[in-house]
């Protein structure tokens, strides 16, 4: 599977640092969209889904003092 | 009518606030941050927008901005959240009941002491008299940026840099000053910065921000839910989430976030420049008038802010306003909530009336407001 363009979601503690997240990511010239986490059982939750280099881009976050939660891969392009 | 009563709530509001507000209530009626669906993303967006436009203002990260319901609650919020039992505090002599009852009811429950500073007109001294009342136990010192009565600006900066320096946390109530005067959450020594979104900020009643720049989160004084963690029993740990429980006011907020846009665009300097260009000339016509008493000092930039306090002999304060508003002119007469700042100027008695000039204010207002006042000095003298 290509990693450029699988699409990753990964999930943040709010969608305040989702939505900042999402114009961090932009800037580093990543498609990225915030959203719900419909898939967080732990309780109501939201993420950023990536596409391109997920590990890069969980970096660029962190160091952007994003606050991220447990991620998951979704596979090939699926929203 | 002539408003000329800014420092209580600045009106009107620019048109890009009324707009916005319409559109929030017509458009963004979802619930932000709360949902997954269309429309309660496109209103967080919109809510963020504001944190945004408030980050850029202040210097900081937009997950610092806390909104509120006004300064009061932003200041509540942080000395209430900071302070445990055994801590002492230092406020100024020129504090707003919304620090001064806050500590004082602090103390009457024996959870803290606190000591008052006095202001001068050196800052220097001004900043010894702060640091001479620090003790081991000192937590906070809260402090006005600037007098909501007579207008005189405070050293906070430099208090901010000695509290720093002594390991004492600082909180700023800018209720009068965001919007006009620089403050930078990056430069300045400021942990918790307070302020009303419907003042110079130009946002709608009802909205107000506290700016959190320290490890030290306050405590929340509300707890509910954020739309985050919701399983866990306890208040998430890090900020807005923290201490924004409970639906925000969205369409206030958006309004706000047009606020903010409209102070970025015209710049505090030039919104501040042009208010005390109407205040000094204002101050210099009533100052020749007999039978004026002025409180304030004569404005100047830096030094003060665009507030004129004053009273006409043989009058009190509340006839005085309430002759000016029979001439269409809008002031607050009485004592503006700050019981401290009266005792220290001795108007404790009668109160001031004040002028507190606005973004959309002219020198037309300004000539009528002497007018006014030279009619009431023409009544008085029959």
């Amino acid at each position: 599977m290509n990693p450029m363009t699988q699409h990753t979601d990964i999930a943040v503690s709010s969608l305040t640092y989702a939505l900042k997240g999402q114009q961090i990511l932009q800037r580093y010239g990543y498609i990225a969209w915030a959203g719900r986490d419909h898939k967080r059982t732990s309780g109501c939750g939201y993420q950023l889904s990536v596409k391109g280099d997920a590990d890069k881009a969980r970096e660029i976050l962190l160091s952007h003092g994003i606050k991220l939660k447990e991620n998951r891969d979704t596979g090939g392009g699926t929203q | 009518m002539i408003y000329l009563d800014n420092a209580a709530t600045t009106f009107p509001k620019p048109p890009c606030v009324l707009k916005a507000v319409t559109e929030a209530m017509a458009h963004y009626g979802a619930n932000p941050g709360r949902a997954g669906h269309k429309l309660s993303l496109q209103t967080a967006r919109k809510v963020y927008h504001t944190r945004e436009s408030a980050a850029t203002l202040f210097d900081c990260e937009p997950e610092q901005i806390v909104f509120t319901k006004n300064c009061t609650e932003a200041i509540n919020i942080a000395i209430k959240g900071i302070v445990h039992y055994g801590d002492h505090v230092i406020i100024s002599d020129l504090e707003h009941n919304a620090v001064y009852r806050v500590v004082e009811s602090l103390k009457r429950k024996e959870i803290i002491e606190y000591d008052i500073a006095p202001t001068c007109d050196s800052e220097e001294q001004t900043v010894w008299h702060f640091e001479h009342l620090i003790r081991p136990n000192t937590k906070l010192i809260a402090c006005a940026h600037g007098s909501n009565v007579f207008g005189f600006r405070l050293p906070v900066e430099k208090i901010g840099n000695m509290a720093h320096r002594r390991g004492v946390l600082m909180l700023v109530d800018a209720a009068q000053t965001a919007g006009i005067l620089d403050l930078s959450m990056k430069h300045h020594c400021i942990d918790y910065l307070c302020m009303p979104g419907h003042k110079g900020l130009y946002g709608p009643a009802g909205t107000g921000i506290l700016i959190v720049d320290s490890e030290l989160l306050p405590e929340p004084l509300c707890e509910g839910g954020t739309g985050s963690l919701s399983m866990e029993p306890m208040m998430p740990d890090f900020l807005p989430d923290r201490l924004e429980s409970g639906t925000v006011n969205t369409a206030g907020i958006i309004g706000l976030g047009a606020g903010i846009d409209f102070v970025l665009k015209n710049t505090p300097q030039r919104l501040y420049a042009h208010e005390m260009q109407l205040c000094r000339e204002l101050y210099l016509r009533l100052k020749r008038l007999e039978g004026v008493q002025i409180y304030s000092d004569e404005p100047k930039i830096g030094r003060n802010l665009p507030v004129i306090s004053f009273n006409i002999t043989g009058l009190s304060s509340e006839r005085t306003a309430e002759l000016l508003d029979h001439y269409n002119i809008a002031v607050r007469a009485g004592f503006h909530c700050a019981a401290l700042a009266h005792r220290k100027m001795r108007t404790n008695k009668e109160g001031t009336v004040r002028i507190s000039l606005g973004a959309f204010n002219t020198k037309k207002d300004i000539l009528m407001c002497e007018q006014a006042v030279r009619k009431i000095l023409e009544g008085c003298r029959r």
